[in-house]
């Protein structure tokens, strides 16, 4: 592979004020792309207007190896169709995505052994045992039965569900279902995991645990993409952040690199600005739908 | 493997509505056995009857008299009331009333066909003493032709008495020629009607929810996301679902053994397992369409029992296909249920297995193979256009 295709392009931001990540970060010591995306580019017609809509907009970013991206952005910004892009759940207009090195396709299943996706909706069997339905999604990729179930119990132990183990779905609270939900797809021990809003509709508990899963995996040398709404969750975890607005990245770089970009510090703040309060100057203030 | 597995687990949480219905199948073919067992002997009644007689009781009028109380039980009520005579009919006291009127006797030797007054409750009693009546007019008049058209002036009432009552007692030995073991045919006929339904029931509602629970769009996206392509994962499906209606139609097949008894060793019986086999195949495509047709995990209870219970009932796995309406036999033509409960009523009237014989039985399993065709294909392109 050429090396060019192998170093990120600096992502032109839809502002007037592109931002480029400090080359003094930690991440500049880890050189090898997991993932890497150039031009990508998505358009739907509009079901009202009938007018092509571009819901992704010549993206280009790279993910590098053992990091956390976070993916922000407002509702409609791109984020999903980036991700449902980069699985081959979805076909693009433009562009390329390598995963590994490889060209990701939906027939690439050497690739997807080595992805994990935890989907923002609980997606499990509600006829199955929570071990059952751990069972399953692991055996679409490992089909030896011993190292499956050393996997299983690996992953349930990950996300704490010693004690269920025999429950159903229907029997779970919304923090264990979570719980569930991504010990379903993370317990073929992925290289590379794809977490889009795991932690939406949960108590604060469950959601540390949750949080507390994804650094163990960092540890353990996983690459992770992290797509919340929560700004407080990327400030913990992650260590770089993409923002993305009408299909376009606006901006991109580590949490502390973010926050320099606000000018207008809010007159109450003691502190320095949060992640939040860059978000909302970068994205603004106005409802979206 | 893990596909099936997971296949087998689903089906073992759905486990009891299977056996409810397999359960109702086994108790109602117990309890038609009983109730067949009991009406297997009958015993010939005689209908009530009240002759009033304004005749002399002399000649022919007494032949008939006579005849019509050796055929009948005679009841004695007044003459003059014809209140009395009323009531009786009404409360059924009588099925029938004879009134020979006065000069009968002479009248009929005349050749002048004299009425008889008759009045009856309508039923089936009261149509057999009206048989007996017409019967022995109907001699007796052929008898007055006969003499009438070979020249004979005035009949010989005695010998014609005398031939009247010869004619009338004669009696014709029948013997039954059919080797065929009917209370047995009945039975399974009865059993592999039933199993229409409990066939249905399974077959749809467990296709479904495993359908429907395989293609949840959460837990599509997720599989499409797997190590395995969702061709290999759709074919796995199929075969397990397939699988699954095997062995529910064997178990059935198995329990006919037990409950039905011997008569399905014969060639009956192996025709109506044949039967059966081919309606499965049916049952499984429609199962299939039914799943891609759904939407909702909600709609399975619904629909099963509306394909279900709506085809049994239209088409006779409950009660004879002879006793449903006109109309309804009509709109049951375009279900495949009727085709099978058909087959299997032409199956247990056969008495010999040949070529000829067994044309009715194999039209009715080729449109039962039709139907297997059409929901398959429909299902296909449903699935398709999903995709």
């Amino acid at each position: 592979m050429p090396k060019a295709d192998k170093t990120p392009k600096t992502p032109k931001t839809a502002t007037s004020k592109p931002i480029k990540p400090t080359k003094t970060s930690e991440l500049a010591e880890i050189t090898k792309n997991v993932i890497e995306v150039r031009h990508l580019t998505k358009t739907y017609k509009n079901p009202k207007t009938k007018k092509p809509l571009k819901a992704v907009d010549d993206l280009s970013f790279d993910v590098k190896e053992g990091e956390i991206l976070g993916l922000l952005g407002p509702n409609g910004s791109g984020k999903s169709t980036t991700i449902n892009c980069l699985l081959s759940l979805l076909k693009f207009d433009k562009g390329t995505i390598k995963i590994f090195g490889e060209t990701m396709s939906p027939s690439a299943y050497d690739l997807k052994r080595q992805i994990g996706v935890v989907f923002q909706e609980v997606a499990v069997f509600e006829e199955l045992k929570v071990q059952d339905n751990i069972d399953f999604f692991c055996g679409l990729y490992i089909k030896d039965k011993t190292e499956r179930k050393k996997c299983v119990d690996d992953a349930i132990k990950l996300v704490g569900l010693e004690d269920f183990r025999k429950f159903y779905p229907k029997q779970l609270s919304g923090g264990l279902l979570r719980r569930l939900n991504i010990a379903c797809g993370i317990a073929h021990r992925p290289k590379l995991i794809f977490l889009d809003e795991p932690t939406v509709a949960v108590d604060p508990q469950s959601r540390q645990h949750i949080l507390d899963n994804i650094e163990t995996l960092r540890r353990k040398g996983t690459t992770v993409v992290y797509t919340t709404h929560y700004m407080e969750e990327v400030e913990q975890l992650c260590d770089r952040i993409i923002i993305l607005d009408k299909g376009k990245i606006i901006a991109s770089g580590t949490n502390e690199e973010l926050k320099k970009l606000v000018k207008n510090k809010p007159v109450k703040q003691v502190a320095g600005p949060t992640l939040n309060d860059v978000f909302l100057e970068l994205t603004g203030k106005e409802l979206r739908d | 493997m893990t596909v099936f597995k997971a296949f087998l687990r689903i089906l073992a949480r759905n486990k009891w509505v299977i056996l409810m219905y397999s359960a109702i199948l086994i108790v109602f073919s117990v309890f038609s056995l009983q109730a067949n067992e009991s009406t297997v002997t009958f015993e010939a009644v005689k209908p009530d009857l009240c002759i009033i007689n304004h005749d002399a009781e002399e000649g022919i009028t007494k032949s008939l008299v006579d005849y019509l109380s050796a055929n009948n039980n005679i009841i004695d009520l007044p003459a003059d009331d014809p209140d009395a005579i009323s009531d009786a009919l009404f409360y059924r006291k009588i099925n029938y009333l004879v009134e020979i009127p006065a000069g009968f006797r002479d009248d009929f030797l005349a050749g002048r066909n004299p009425a008889i007054t008759t009045r009856s409750t309508g039923d089936y009693n009261a149509s057999l003493a009206e048989m007996n009546l017409t019967r022995f007019l109907d001699v007796a008049n052929q008898y007055l032709a006969t003499a009438a058209s070979s020249g004979t002036q005035t009949v010989d009432e005695s010998t014609l008495i005398k031939n009247l009552e010869t004619t009338l007692a004669t009696e014709v030995d029948v013997q039954l020629t059919s080797a065929l073991d009917t209370t047995s045919l009945d039975r399974a006929a009865f059993y592999y009607n039933f199993m229409n339904y409990p066939l249905l029931v399974g077959c749809i509602y467990i296709v479904a929810t495993v359908m429907l629970s395989f293609r949840d769009e959460k837990i599509s996206r997720r599989i499409a996301m797997g190590g395995v392509t969702p061709e290999h994962v759709n074919r796995i499906l199929l075969a397990a679902n397939a699988l699954f209606a095997l062995a529910l139609w064997l178990s059935y097949v198995l329990i006919s053994f037990v409950v039905v008894g011997p008569v399905m060793f014969s060639l009956h019986g192996l025709w109506l397992i044949l039967n059966s086999f081919v309606f499965t195949l049916c049952a499984t495509a429609l199962a299939f369409l039914i799943a891609n047709l759904l939407r909702s995990r909600n709609a399975i209870n619904g629909i099963t029992n509306v394909v279900a219970l709506g085809s049994s009932f239209l088409c006779g796995a409950f009660v004879p296909i002879t006793w449903l309406p006109e109309g309804v036999v009509a709109v049951a033509h375009i279900l495949p249920s009727y085709w099978y409960i058909s087959a299997n009523d032409f199956i247990t009237t056969l008495e010999t297995f040949t070529f000829d014989s067994l044309q009715p039985v194999i039209l009715h399993l080729l449109v039962i193979l039709a139907f297997t065709t059409l929901f398959t294909v429909i299902a296909n392109l449903l699935s398709h256009r999903r995709k």
